[in-house]
């Protein structure tokens, strides 16, 4: 028997099969499986609770339920306007990608491929972005959004989420940048194509990896956040998911089996999000994740 | 065919105004929603300024020294404090064994880092409701001990002092696990597998390689991971804010859920500025730990 040969870098992703199971590996699959269950079943749970009736979340809080109570889900939808909730996160996240990708592409852009003499600072001045809480802006904004008309609207947190990200994204997209070979723009500048063109027909569809791993990112972060969406929106039809469902508690507080339902809404297509591009954020992570975000 | 090429990029087009222009949207919109609202906080810590009060006299430096006064300061990065250990006693060591498991030549290793990394993708106020069903006294975790005839146990998990302080900081500990796992996992996976393989033909065991290959390279990775959960146990707050409000009585209190509170809630809006420009400050010292030493590690 040949052994395989070896294809360059040996991915750790990639189980290897054939391997007798013998007792140390019986405790990897231990440790493994424990902590799988330590994340998944409040989840479980969760979901399980969402199905009960509420004389069945008291009687039997832990088993199955013991007929599928899918009004809980109904009562959610309806009582909760998590119609509406999931729009709201859902236009955010979308118009704020879609803006922090230009804005941090653009800036990426022109610090990845130019020199000129303000460069460190312009870099200074956008990491300086990493060392800033969202604690710290809060006041100043909701007084600013007030100001200029942008408070409790969903234009306002899709620009301020979409600035939110701009130092990671322009530190992420430069470095990804800079590995484009100069010779796919010098050919278009030298036919006379502008700094946008060379921009939008070259740099920008050859850095779709890296577009790809940052709007992950950015959809997750939008979807999930929480302080900034609280603090500078105030009426119901502004609010966001996790906004949303923290009022549920005050407003419903009895009714668990309803509430459950509403977070098993707002969690599932987060899940869903990730399980479908896991390896963006594997590579996102990988890339940047200790820079100090 | 030979081409001379300096080092350096040269500069082949781009004018200023082009420059200029592109840099524009980005840096615009950052100073304006960024930095200059952070800049504008350091100005409102310096000032008594009682939310819809109109008047605002300058203080000087009077919230800081009253914040060195506060005893809910002291206790708000008591916990903080607390969460610095769990994260780095308990979500760390954690995250690098489940890595490192994952290493061992496994099955349905996608499976097992999908499953652990779902927390890390959930809303922290999903997480923090769910939690709360877990902890509230006459639910949850209390239910689940009574069926197993471990009543002894039950607490009112979050209105106990000495018990609330952990259960606020637990489940933010239990969430970002997975995330760490995942950039170990990144770290082992660079390690070169001959390392490995000579060690297994030098009859070395899974301990043995744990200790004396695994851990030595990673070692520097894991060291940016402990500076950075510094820096998450600075900021933590949904857990505390959405399952206790800090309370009760400013027990479980953080750093950030007082300065929401003193802002939101007290509308002590200079005080609770000077809250957040400490909060600032402090990230910052810690963010710039975390730059200097990825730096020197890039530069060996």
């Amino acid at each position: 028997m040949t052994s395989q040969p070896r294809l360059g870098h040996t991915s750790w992703s990639r189980p290897r099969r054939g391997l007798k199971l013998k007792p140390g590996r019986a405790v990897l699959y231990l440790i493994l499986g424990v902590w799988a269950v330590a994340t998944t079943y409040p989840f479980v749970w969760l979901v399980m609770t969402s199905l009960k009736s509420t004389f069945e979340l008291y009687s039997n809080p832990f088993g199955l339920p013991s007929e599928l109570h899918f009004k809980n889900y109904v009562d959610a939808w309806v009582l909760a306007s998590m119609g509406r909730l999931s729009l709201n996160s859902f236009v955010v996240a979308l118009a704020s990608t879609v803006l922090g990708i230009f804005i941090a592409s653009t800036c990426a852009f022109i610090l990845s491929r130019f020199e000129f003499r303000l460069k460190p600072v312009v870099w200074g001045y956008i990491l300086f972005g990493f060392l800033m809480p969202d604690s710290v802006r809060l006041l100043p904004l909701a007084i600013f959004t007030r100001k200029v008309g942008v408070y409790d609207s969903l234009v306002g947190l899709t620009m301020i989420y979409a600035t939110r990200g701009l130092p990671w994204n322009a530190f992420f997209l430069s470095s990804f940048m800079e590995t484009i070979p100069r010779e796919l723009e010098e050919a278009a500048v030298i036919d006379g194509a502008s700094m946008w063109r060379v921009f939008r027909n070259v740099i920008l569809p050859v850095s779709q990896p890296a577009l790809a791993t940052m709007a992950t990112f950015h959809v997750l972060y939008c979807w999930n956040e929480f302080m900034l969406a609280l603090l500078l929106t105030a009426s119901e039809v502004t609010r966001t998911l996790p906004v949303g469902v923290h009022f549920l508690v005050g407003r419903f507080y009895t009714n668990e089996a309803a509430i459950s339902a509403a977070l098993v809404i707002a969690a599932v297509p987060a899940v869903l999000f990730f399980l479908f591009l896991q390896r963006y954020v594997v590579k996102g992570m990988t890339a940047g994740s200790l820079t100090g975000t | 065919m030979i081409r001379s090429r300096s080092k350096r990029p040269r500069r082949y087009y781009g004018t200023t105004l082009g420059i200029v222009l592109f840099l524009l949207p980005g840096l615009g919109l950052y100073t304006v929603l960024m930095l200059y609202p952070t800049v504008q906080s350091m100005g409102y810590s310096l000032l008594r300024w009682e939310g819809l009060r109109a008047t605002r006299d300058f203080v000087g430096l009077d919230n800081y020294a009253r914040i060195l006064r506060d005893p809910i300061v002291r206790v708000a990065l008591a916990n903080n404090l607390r969460a610095w250990l769990l994260y780095s006693l308990v979500q760390l060591p954690l995250a690098l064994l489940l890595a490192f498991a994952l290493t061992r030549k496994v099955r349905f290793v996608s499976l097992f880092r999908f499953l652990y990394y779902i927390p890390c993708v959930t809303s922290g106020s999903v997480l923090a409701l769910m939690w709360l069903f877990v902890f509230t006294a006459q639910y949850g975790l209390n239910n689940f001990l009574r069926s197993i005839d471990l009543g002894v146990l039950v607490r009112p998990w979050l209105s106990t002092d000495g018990i609330v302080q952990w259960t606020t900081n637990f489940p933010a500990t239990w969430q970002w696990v997975g995330f760490y796992m995942v950039i170990f996992l990144a770290a082992i996976g660079s390690i070169p597998e001959e390392y490995f393989e000579a060690a297994q033909i030098d009859g070395a065991n899974a301990w043995q390689q744990l200790f004396y290959i695994t851990l030595p390279s990673i070692r520097l990775v894991y060291i940016a991971a402990s500076i950075t959960v510094l820096k998450d146990a600075l900021g933590t707050y949904i857990y505390q804010f959405i399952m206790t409000e800090g309370g009760p009585l400013h027990m479980s209190e953080t750093l950030v859920t007082y300065t929401l509170n003193e802002i939101w809630t007290e509308k002590n809006w200079g005080y609770g500025s000077a809250l957040a420009v400490l909060h600032f400050a402090l990230a910052a010292v810690v963010t710039g730990l975390i730059w200097r030493f990825t730096r020197r590690t890039k530069d060996q």
